[in-house]
């Protein structure tokens, strides 16, 4: 399965930044390897208005099964609902330590 | 002429002054503060005209193949496509109406463009004897621009009339419109520390669009705050209002100021028509 989350920086080592349409980074995991299969970097990230719809097209695009973040905006939660991907949100920890909990099903899921 | 009145913060007398000049001088009065309009409760207009404001926004048709190019080019992300679920979205509080999405979509046909009513503007006069002109644009709730109506407005205004534009606080895009239009902007100041500091953001934007200007310092209480930006702006004062408790609670019965402060208000007219070099009877 692909995931897709909003980063500070492209590593595993890296927090979650809690502000999805902002985030500096978003990477694809395959959640069954642990890795990043992809590091997109955010040009959106200055705009003055509809972040969130960029950065959920982009997860639309990268056609993934899952997003990952800290909260969701409404027109985030539109696009990715439009679109049949799960989402879920963490605290602000760790992406190994997220992927962790998405396997032990403990992260909480946004209807 | 168009003389707008501005003032950066909220509450510090804009409309109590614009409604009270065009009140004193028989000006055309225009309520371009379409969020939330409310000289008309000074003026008691007679409204005889009210038309739709109608802006274009863009819809998908059958022939749509969500091929997404619309909305990677959309400089507003107003739109989202989304090719595996056959969904087109638009977030239409973002679309400025540009017509883009329709001029790069590949496809004939697949979009096209529609009307949306986003406000009234009403019409009408306030001074049967004199027939002056009242406009007031009306922004419909949930819309987030009042631009396309204001320039709507702008259109219709008679050049060879005198209107005072009353303009919404801030500085951001709806204040830019109307200082657009003036030919005169009269900063309408509260001499408190937050009122200098917006008046001074909504002056560094009317110096930028290089437009002559005026100060009025209303709820006068005696400091020095207004006269010292006044000196330092080089900034005439057109005149001053006192701080004055019955001012408010006349405001609260819609009474208009010209007949509390008549002899301040035409002082103030004075100053201004000698400035602008306006003419009226
Ligand atoms: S560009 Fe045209 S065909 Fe492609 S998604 Fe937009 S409207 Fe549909
Ligand atoms: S009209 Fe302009 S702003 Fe509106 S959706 Fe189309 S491209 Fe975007």
């Amino acid at each position: 399965m692909k995931t897709f989350i909003s980063v500070k920086e492209s590593s595993l080592d890296s927090m979650l930044d809690e502000r999805f349409g902002r985030a500096a980074y978003f990477i694809v995991v395959d959640t069954d390897s642990g890795e990043i299969v992809k590091s997109i970097n955010n040009e959106y990230i200055n705009d003055a208005h509809g972040v969130g719809i960029k950065a959920a097209s982009i997860a639309v695009n990268e056609n993934v099964d899952s997003v990952i973040g800290h909260n969701f905006g409404p027109k985030v939660l539109e696009v990715l609902k439009a679109a049949g991907i799960k989402m879920y949100t963490s605290e602000v920890k760790t992406i190994k330590d997220i992927i962790d909990d998405y396997k032990n099903n403990k992260l909480s899921a946004t209807l | 002429m168009n003389i707008a009145i501005v003032s950066g913060k909220g509450g510090t007398g804009k409309t109590t002054l614009a409604t009270g000049l065009a009140y004193t001088i028989n000006a055309n009065y225009i309520d371009m503060d379409a969020g939330e309009p409310n000289g008309r409760h000074f003026l008691d207009p007679e409204i005889s005209k009210s038309i739709d404001c109608e802006v274009m926004i863009p819809e998908n048709t059958d022939k749509c193949t969500y091929c997404g190019i619309c909305a990677n080019k959309c400089q507003f992300s107003a739109l989202a496509v989304i090719e595996k679920t056959k969904k087109f979205m638009l977030f239409d509080d973002l679309c400025h109406h540009c017509g883009l999405c329709v001029e790069v979509c590949p496809v004939k046909d697949a979009i096209k463009e529609i009307s949306k009513s986003i406000g009234k503007i009403n019409s009408g006069i306030f001074n049967k004897q004199k027939n002056i002109n009242f406009v007031e644009g009306v922004l419909k709730i949930g819309e987030t621009s009042s631009v396309p109506l204001l320039e709507q407005i702008k259109s219709n205004l008679v050049k060879e009339q005198l209107n005072i534009l009353d303009s919404a606080p801030g500085s951001a895009c709806p204040v830019v419109s109307v200082i657009e239009a003036a030919d005169f902007v009269v900063l309408a100041g509260e001499p408190t520390p937050f009122g200098l500091n917006d008046l001074e953001i909504v002056f560094e934007l009317v110096k930028a669009m290089d437009k002559p200007v005026g100060l009025i310092i209303n709820k006068y209480m005696g400091n020095d705050l207004l006269h010292d930006f006044s000196k330092r702006e080089n900034v005439p004062i057109l005149g001053t209002i006192p701080f004055d408790r019955s001012i408010a609670e006349n405001y609260s019965k819609s009474i208009n100021i010209a007949e509390l402060q008549s002899k301040e208000l035409k002082h103030i007219s004075e100053n201004l028509l000698k400035l602008t070099g306006y003419h009226y009877e």
